[in-house]
């Protein structure tokens, strides 16, 4: 119990150290892209009116587009800038031990279908065994493969592509 | 040197020299020139002009007496028309033919369907004819004679009956259509099946995707699910009876098998995995998925009857997919355990398992002929086309050029392949056809967008 | 000087008279080679391998001959004074003898009509063999006795096979039968400058009736044929398949189908405008290939 969150602790100063330093990678062209508004809560206002503690909404305001890890074509590995939006989402998730997440595994449009729901399954479960890997009870996290099936950005460019090889971390209100 | 020079007047120039180089011949003397007379003429032709499509001519079907049926189609009349038609379309959308269908040709009378007025068609410059006759039985049931006729020779080619429920009248069309082309192609027929695709509506990032069946040449459309949940990737079974297909029914990537016969469906296997890419044995008999656990994906063999399933691949990467050779006897699936997306090959117990694939890019959802001579795929490199390959991994062929083209299926005559493609921006699919020469591609019409199609045997 | 002049023209006049004997007896003197070096197998765009041995004789035997014989399409340049046929062996064969007036036996083969008359309930096995009816009247050009004859001369009683290709070859041409018909000029020794012409006009007129099936690698068909013809042009007895080159695994499907249209044009272009007086040199036409590459 404890040790745990000691590590989660250090890890989350080493993470927000990062987190200065990376920005994540995927988003470049962020203003113009409509797409964002997915995982951005509008009631995520930043203000003093914000959404209720330990709420989805609460969690999207807090990670201010952490709540998504973005990945190279094809791979799945855990970048510096994911290490630092999955050790945000590690500090959310363990200030609310009561709070359960799915993470969804996307994949862009670039590759065939089924092989794309397993590489997005994947993708998941990296993200997945990551925020384990920072002490969050793998029972807390599930996982879903949405394949190519679901993109968040909709042209056909290596912009959009970029930002739709993703896992989103969504907690379960 | 000499070459523009005319036929007839090389043939005058050179009789004389003709018989003055013979004259020495030591031949014996009564007959002189007889040997080489005998030995007979050899020559060559060829034809430099484009493949040239076969002329058909498919005037209304006839009938002995214009009576009403059951059919959708109306009266044996009505049909005879409509059976026409079908035929007419069948043919003209794989490219070998050029049908000219009912609505341009005199309606022969019932006398005339077995003894054709081939003065008369050849005409209009058909080279091949087809006709037939709708009849009424006491039944209710529809007989639909057919007759293949080659104009120019003036003789009958082929010839075959069908009785059918009056419901059924398309697939008489289809079984005369498929009694043409393999006549005339010397192929296996295939008019006479059924695709099941996942037909699709809506915005790029919210598609609506349903499982749908129909014939194969678009009629006879179905939507099985209502949308709520994405459907994906169907198979039919080997006797049409049930379809398996990936439904995100209650939020997870799950197999189902619905059943066509009852209209209902149940989950292949439960799991707390994502299941995914169902296949048929093509005896029907085991049924191939891909279970991610933990991230890692592998293939597994279950009795469609029921039963324990078999672990077939046991690698770190991501084992998916899978097409039985049409012995049932290998599996060609797709893996990326060498870094990258690949075709590999096993037995169908899962030893023996080697990559075939080395074209450079990535090649993946391999699909076995029912032939068994070839393996189409979707070759990744830059663009998704569809190739083919021998079942070796040799003599890769392109046949598709386009952005997106992906997951090929076979008609079952193993001749043409259907795939979807995606449109660069919109995210809008389509179900496409090519045959293996690569030259006859077309679109197919579906109500709505279409993707995944997998295209059922030929009905019995 | 008059002198001198005088000479001079006569110098020029001998001169003149010398260069013009000169140039005649050049000319008289090269004319002759002119004869004995004819090069005509070029004349027409058509490959001929005639000159040479290549011949087929029918053999009532076997139905597809074994492929063994000499590569087709080359050209033999030198028309070697006629090769002495190595065995003028008077081969004896039944061989349907195309006389001038056949008796009119149609045997067209009478419609296979209604076996699936008023009611084929069941599925009728598609027939696969193509019935060798009688040639349709497509060519209405030059038929003289035609209608009558073409029919009739079908179906000798023994069936001539497809010639056993690498048999003849090894035989070399094959003898004379020696019969034949009377109203034939008497066999004018035919060269192979003829004889390449006579090919090239046979092509010509298969060419419009020649439709070749199309799919997987079905360019690589070959379909060669022999067939034999009357005086008239018309087919004395049915086309046989001598051999087919080319067939692979993608392609096996259509080789039959291919070997049928190659028939199916012989029939349709006869009967064949070819010049009667040499009809020695047509009345067998031995080897005859269908083949879309060539072109190519």
């Amino acid at each position: 119990m404890t040790k745990p969150r000691m590590r989660t602790l250090a890890l989350l100063l080493t993470g927000a150290a990062a987190l200065a330093a990376c920005a994540p990678k995927a988003p470049k062209i962020l203003p113009p892209d409509p797409g964002n508004a997915v995982s951005t809560d509008t009631s995520g206002g930043g203000g003093v009116q914000g959404p209720v503690p330990g709420t989805q909404a609460d969690f999207v305001a807090q990670m201010m587009g952490q709540d998504t890890i973005y990945f190279d074509t094809d791979k799945y590995n855990i970048d510096a800038a994911d290490q630092a939006a999955l050790a945000a989402q590690a500090q959310w998730l363990a200030k609310y031990p009561g709070k359960k997440a799915t993470i969804e595994g996307h994949c862009d449009e670039r590759g065939t279908r089924e092989y794309n729901l397993a590489l997005g399954e994947r993708r998941a479960n990296a993200a997945k065994n990551y925020l384990v890997s920072l002490g969050i009870d793998a029972s807390r996290i599930s996982t879903i493969s949405q394949g190519k099936e679901h993109p968040i950005a909709l042209g056909s460019d290596e912009a959009s592509w970029s930002k739709n090889r993703r896992a989103v971390t969504i907690t379960i209100d | 040197m000499k070459l523009p020079v005319l036929t007839a007047l090389a043939l005058v120039l050179a009789a004389p020299l003709a018989a003055q180089q013979a004259a020495p011949s030591p031949a014996p003397a009564p007959p002189p020139a007889a040997p080489a007379a005998d030995a007979g003429l050899s020559g060559a032709v060829s034809d430099e002009s484009d493949w040239q499509d076969l002329g058909i001519a498919i005037p209304a079907f006839a009938t002995d007496a214009d009576v009403p049926t059951q059919a959708s189609a109306g009266s044996t009349a009505a049909l005879g028309y409509s059976v026409a038609a079908v035929i007419t379309a069948d043919l003209k959308n794989n490219g070998l033919f050029k049908p000219v269908g009912p609505d341009a040709l005199p309606r022969p009378a019932f006398a005339e369907v077995q003894a054709p007025a081939y003065a008369g068609w050849r005409s209009r410059s058909a080279e091949m004819l087809v006709q037939g006759y709708v009849r009424a039985g006491a039944d209710g049931q529809v007989t639909v004679g057919c007759y293949l006729y080659d104009v120019a020779l003036g003789q009958q080619l082929a010839k075959a009956g069908w009785t059918v429920a009056p419901g059924d009248w398309r697939r008489a069309a289809h079984k005369c259509a498929d009694m043409v082309y393999s006549r005339l192609s010397g192929e296996s027929p295939f008019f006479d099946s059924r695709i099941a695709y996942i037909a699709e509506t809506g915005p790029k990032d919210r598609r609506m995707k349903r499982l749908a069946i129909m014939d194969s040449d678009g009629a006879n459309h179905r939507y099985l699910t209502t949308g709520q949940a994405t459907a994906l990737t169907p198979r039919y079974s080997p006797d049409y009876k049930s379809i398996l297909y990936l439904s995100y029914f209650n939020g997870q990537p799950r197999i189902y098998i619905y059943n066509l016969e009852t209209n209902t469906q149940r989950l292949l296997l439960s799991s707390q995995n994502p299941v995914f890419a169902p296949r048929w044995s093509p005896d029907g008999k085991w049924v191939l998925y891909s279970m991610a656990i933990a991230g890692n994906t592998d293939i597994y063999k279950l009795p469609s009857a029921g039963g324990a399933s078999i672990k077939l691949t046991d690698s770190p990467g991501i084992d998916i997919g899978g097409s039985f050779s049409p012995d049932g006897s290998r599996i060609v699936f797709e893996s990326d355990r060498s870094g990258s997306q690949q075709v590999y090959v096993m037995n169908a117990d899962g030893t023996d398992q080697k990559r075939i694939s080395f074209f450079g890019g990535r090649s993946a959802t391999p699909e076995w002929s029912p032939r068994g001579d070839q393996i189409a795929f979707t070759h990744i490199a830059g663009n998704l086309r569809i190739g083919v390959m021998s079942p070796s991994g040799g003599e890769m062929r392109y046949l598709t050029d386009s952005w997106q083209d992906e997951a090929p299926t076979w008609a079952p005559n193993g001749r043409i392949i259907q795939f979807f493609r995606t449109a660069r921006g919109s995210g809008k699919t389509g179900i496409w056809q090519v045959d293996l020469t690569g030259r006859n591609e077309r679109k197919l019409d579906t109500p709505v967008d279409g993707s995944d199609p997998a295209w059922g045997p030929l009905r019995p | 000087m008059a002198q001198q002049s005088l000479r001079k023209e006569e110098a020029l006049g001998l001169a003149v008279a010398l260069a013009a004997h000169a140039g005649l007896v050049a000319f008289l003197l090269l004319k002759p080679p002119a004869p004995s070096a004819p090069r005509p197998e070029r004349i027409t765009v058509t490959l001929s391998d005639e000159v040479g041995l290549t011949s087929a004789a029918p053999s009532p035997t076997a139905d597809a001959a074994p492929d063994s014989g000499p590569d087709l399409g080359e050209p033999a340049p030198e028309p070697s004074p006629a090769p002495p046929p190595p065995k003028p062996e008077p081969q004896v064969q039944p061989r349907p003898q195309p006389t001038a007036v056949p008796a009119p036996q149609p045997k067209p083969q009478p419609k296979p009509l209604p076996v699936v008359p008023p009611k084929p309930a069941v599925p009728v096995k598609p027939v696969v063999k193509p019935a060798p009816a009688k040639p349709a009247p497509a060519r209405p050009v030059a038929a003289p006795a035609r209608p009558a004859a073409a029919a009739p001369a079908a179906k000798p009683a023994a069936k001539p096979g497809a010639s056993r290709f690498a048999d003849a070859f090894n035989k070399g041409i094959p003898g004379a039968t020696g019969k034949t018909p009377a109203q034939n000029p008497p066999a004018a020794t035919i060269g192979p400058a003829v004889r390449s012409a006579l090919a090239g006009a046979i092509s010509r007129q298969l060419k419009p009736k020649w439709v070749a099936p199309q799919g997987m690698e079905a360019e690589k068909l070959v379909t060669i044929l022999a067939w034999d013809l009357n005086p008239d042009g018309t087919l004395a007895g049915s086309p046989r398949v001598v051999r087919q080159d080319g067939i692979t695994d993608a392609n096996r499907a259509q080789a039959q189908r291919h070997a049928e249209q190659a028939v199916r044009a012989v029939r349709l272009a006869a009967p064949f405008d070819l010049p009667s007086e040499y009809y020695p040199a047509w009345k067998r036409i031995a080897e005859f290939r269908f083949d879309r590459r060539l072109s190519q």
